[in-house]
């Protein structure tokens, strides 16, 4: 008897991480990819994403919900790489000294954020979303109009052909994989970027560690009950601007790895999809948008980008067009969020009801206003 | 002084701001070799083109569910009618009559559907509506090319089925509400009064609905609801009403915006076609929790105003386009104000 | 306790600020040219070396014939390493003949090239 609820509970609780098994199941077979295949991209995909994922669960416990400003975080870090292009350091230094670029200009971005969000109280995510969109045309303002005149750019095959503006494409092949072949492993035919996930393993640890803290155990309650925290005197305005601010510098450190890898900035692209890839694969890993835990960032990467990386080829197999694979793709990113989104609110509104039907029960005399 | 004063805080000063912005545009323009009655032009069009849009945002946010960031939703609906339209062959003003008479039952259905969905989830409406709107337009996406529409208007060429991503309607009924009773002022100035004449109607027909008993039951529903339930008003039944008003007038909105834009824009097209009307509405006072025809006409004027002239202008003045970049600064620094202006008013 | 946080901080930025400052200086990378062509100055007179195999840095060789000029990276600042291979007819190393210059990159003057056959006289025999 209580079996049986016990499942239905983890059913309804994980019921985005199974729908998504059971569609990816289904379309392995249809793919026709060999499990070598999907073995080394999703190794290369982990590696590659955990980073910027990891960087979303500080936001969930204090409260804000999915920071979709961390798309101000990568273009951080994309800045960053961009001078480090230009002043031509190659390898790991390079992307040390991308980082280090990086962090003071995703703090300031991250305070900007924190503070705008911090006005939007009870409408977080769709201010950090706009948010993202805003300051995704400022960042253009500055790279395609400043980067060149007002700041100074030296070398000229980053530059677009008028003089001015950063090229749609750079390469960074001078950092491309500098840390996922720092240290190599080959185990039965698959490569393992060994370095790369010692870093993610560190970041994993910190956030352990960090969830421990005084800091952390503010933004905890701070999450769990604004008035209650305030009332304990912890400073909760603050203390959402610093999870946010945490939130972006390490978003700007994903992008860098994630960019690393890929090997190829898109000046105007890479970032933009950041957010949106990042979410998602939370939200499959079945976070909510108030809880969210480190196995919930690795499961959500594997099974999202398994999906990503099969359904166009199933598409293509299933209906003989390869474009209908590719929208079928958008269409379960776009609807899984959709679907953790309904979820999620349709759970605390139920509660929120049958609270209040409560209430109004046990006080039919007088009416609460 | 005291009057003046008042207008102010009520008005509010960015609203002034902005205003103002668009009337100095408007004096700069001549002196940078932008044409005025040209400009007046771009900005009457688009007035009329986004008009309806934006007006679909009031019944939603007036019956306490937020901006519609779900657009897409009607405007798939509006496209569906578009392209049945073309498919059929049907030109002129019969032309767009037939679009928005298929789109109508489509509209309503989505709506319906889409305002059970909404009551289910009171207090997170604006971010799923997002994303449901995401969702559907990549849903379309993959029917855009499935269904069987054979017009060779509008499919492929060499594939000789699914339809392709711009549609012309310059055959059909481009401009055939705008010509209506237009006059023309000058080689550069012609105003569509057609246009004006559809949206004015709707205006009015959307104030006259909010006077009404159903209509009142709406604002009460978004403004008050434990009141609302007290007097016997079914929440979710309006709710759902409104959520199918805004559907409906999203979908009459994309057929207006299609006959004067010229073309029908499929696939991602209406991705991102919420934003610029939610945008606008918020430049014209209107909060999340209430709007006004008011906010409507002078919201429009406004950011429509500012997305002709800022680009022209200060292209001209630069010499380089940055008319896209500038567009995203404005339209949604704009949202993030509004936004972030939550506080006052709030039950 | 606030200035104690503060000196902190200070220290944190400090060491970011010497971190970047580092490297920079061991990451970046300078573009020279190699010229395997005959050199003179004054007295001395060198002809170009029929094939050598070059290696700055224990990098990726690279191969110069008689007459060829190429480019290539060294990075960071500081003291390099030029290794200079002679090669034989099959183009392989030669065992004995192998040589390693030392040189400063400010040492190549303006135009940032060194001369192959100069530097291969000047060169410490490899032991």
């Amino acid at each position: 008897m209580n079996s049986s609820k016990n499942l239905k509970m983890f059913l309804i609780r994980n019921a985005v991480p199974i729908v998504f098994i059971l569609v990816s199941a289904a379309a392995i077979p249809f793919s026709q990819f060999s499990a070598d295949y999907l073995i080394q991209e999703m190794l290369v995909r982990l590696s590659r994403n955990s980073f910027l994922v990891l960087s979303l669960l500080v936001p969930i416990m204090a409260g804000m919900g999915l920071n979709f400003g961390m798309v101000l975080g990568a273009m951080a870090g994309q800045i960053g790489l961009i001078f480090v292009s230009d002043w031509n350091v190659v390898g790991l230094h390079g992307l040390v000294l991308a980082a280090i670029i990086a962090t003071p200009l995703a703090i300031v971005f991250g305070w900007i954020c924190g503070v705008v969000l911090n006005k939007a109280r009870g409408r977080e995510m769709v201010t950090s979303y706009i948010l993202g969109f805003f300051m995704n045309g400022v960042y253009q303002l500055v790279v395609l109009y400043g980067f060149g005149a007002v700041v100074p750019i030296s070398s000229p095959k980053l530059l677009l052909s008028r003089g001015y503006g950063i090229r749609n494409t750079l390469n960074l092949d001078t950092l491309r994989r500098c840390l996922d072949d720092l240290v190599r492993c080959e185990i039965a035919g698959i490569q393992i970027p060994l370095a790369t996930f010692a870093v993610i393993g560190v970041f994993c640890l910190f956030i352990l560690w960090f969830r421990r803290t005084k800091l952390g155990q503010d933004m905890r309650a701070t999450g769990q009950d604004m008035a209650v925290a305030e009332s304990a005197g912890i400073p909760v305005l603050h203390t959402r601007v610093i999870s946010i601010v945490i939130s972006t510098v390490l978003a700007s450190y994903g992008q860098i790895i994630f960019l690393q890898n890929v090997g190829t900035l898109n000046t105007y692209n890479s970032h933009e999809q950041a957010g949106v890839f990042a979410i998602a694969s939370l939200l499959v890993g079945g976070a909510s948008v108030s809880r969210a835990s480190i196995l919930n960032v690795f499961v959500g990467v594997i099974l999202f980008h398994l999906m990503f990386v099969v359904s166009p080829m199933a598409g293509k197999y299933l209906t003989g067009d390869a474009q209908i694979g590719e929208f079928f793709r958008v269409f379960v990113s776009y609807g899984i969020i959709s679907l953790a989104l309904v979820l999620h609110a349709w759970r605390r509104h139920a509660d929120r009801e049958a609270a209040r039907a409560h209430f109004r029960g046990q006080n039919s005399d007088k009416e609460a206003k | 002084m005291q009057r003046v004063k008042k207008f102010i805080e009520n008005v509010g000063w960015p609203r002034i701001l902005i205003a103002l912005f668009l009337l100095s545009l408007f004096v700069i323009a001549p002196f940078v070799g932008v044409r005025l009655d040209a400009s007046i032009n771009d900005t009457l069009v688009r007035f009329g083109m986004n008009g309806v849009l934006v007006l679909a945002m009031v019944p939603m946010v007036q019956s306490g569910c937020g901006l519609n960031f779900g657009l897409p939703l009607g405007i798939i609906a509006g496209l569906l009618g578009a392209v049945t339209s073309v498919e059929l062959e049907v030109t002129g003003l019969a032309g767009v009559l037939t679009a928005m008479l298929i789109a109508t039952p489509i509209a309503v259905f989505l709506g319906w559907c889409y305002g059970l969905l909404l009551n289910k989830v009171k207090g997170s409406e604006m971010m799923i509506a997002t994303y449901v709107g995401f969702s559907s337009v990549a849903f379309m996406c993959i029917m855009w090319l499935a269904l069987p529409y054979s017009s060779p208007n509008m499919v492929w060429g060499y594939a000789g089925r699914g339809l392709r991503t711009t549609i012309s309607v310059e055959a059909f009924w481009q401009n055939a509400i705008s010509r209506f009773a237009s006059f023309r002022i000058n080689e550069f100035l012609a105003v569509p009064t057609g246009m004006f004449i559809v949206f004015l109607l709707l205006c009015g027909a959307m104030s006259l609905f909010m006077r009404t008993r159903t209509g009142t039951a709406m604002t009460i529903v978004g403004s008050n609801p434990e009141y609302a339930r007290a007097s016997g008003v079914n929440i979710d039944k309006m709710r759902t009403l409104s959520v199918i008003l805004s559907t409906w007038l999203g979908a009459i909105g994309i057929i207006m915006y299609e006959q004067s834009f010229g073309f029908i824009q499929l696939y991602m097209g209406p991705f991102y076609m919420a934003f610029p009307a939610v945008a606008a509405i918020l430049i014209g006072g209107a909060s999340v929790k209430k709007a006004g025809i008011v906010n409507v006409i002078v919201g429009t004027i406004l950011f429509q105003g500012i997305l002709t002239m800022t680009p022209s202008v200060i292209n001209s003045m630069i010499q380089t386009d940055m008319s896209e970049v500038i567009r995203i600064i404005v339209s949604n620094g704009m949202i993030l104000y509004a936004l972030t202006r939550a506080t006052k008013g709030r039950s | 306790m606030k200035t104690r946080r503060f000196l902190v901080d200070l220290a944190l930025m400090a060491a970011f600020v010497l971190l970047g400052w580092y490297c920079y200086d061991r990451g970046k990378a300078y573009d020279f040219i190699v010229q395997n062509t005959a050199y003179a100055a004054g007295a001395e007179k060198l002809s170009g070396m029929e094939a050598v195999q070059l290696t700055v840095d224990g990098g990726a060789p690279k191969t110069l014939y008689d007459g060829d000029i190429d480019q290539t990276v060294a990075v960071g600042s500081g003291t390099h390493e030029l290794r200079i291979d002679v090669l034989d007819l099959d183009d392989r190393p030669v065992p004995g003949q192998s040589r390693v210059f030392r040189f400063r990159l400010r040492e190549l003057g303006e135009k940032m090239t060194l001369n192959i056959p100069f530097a291969y006289k000047s060169g410490a025999d490899v032991k």
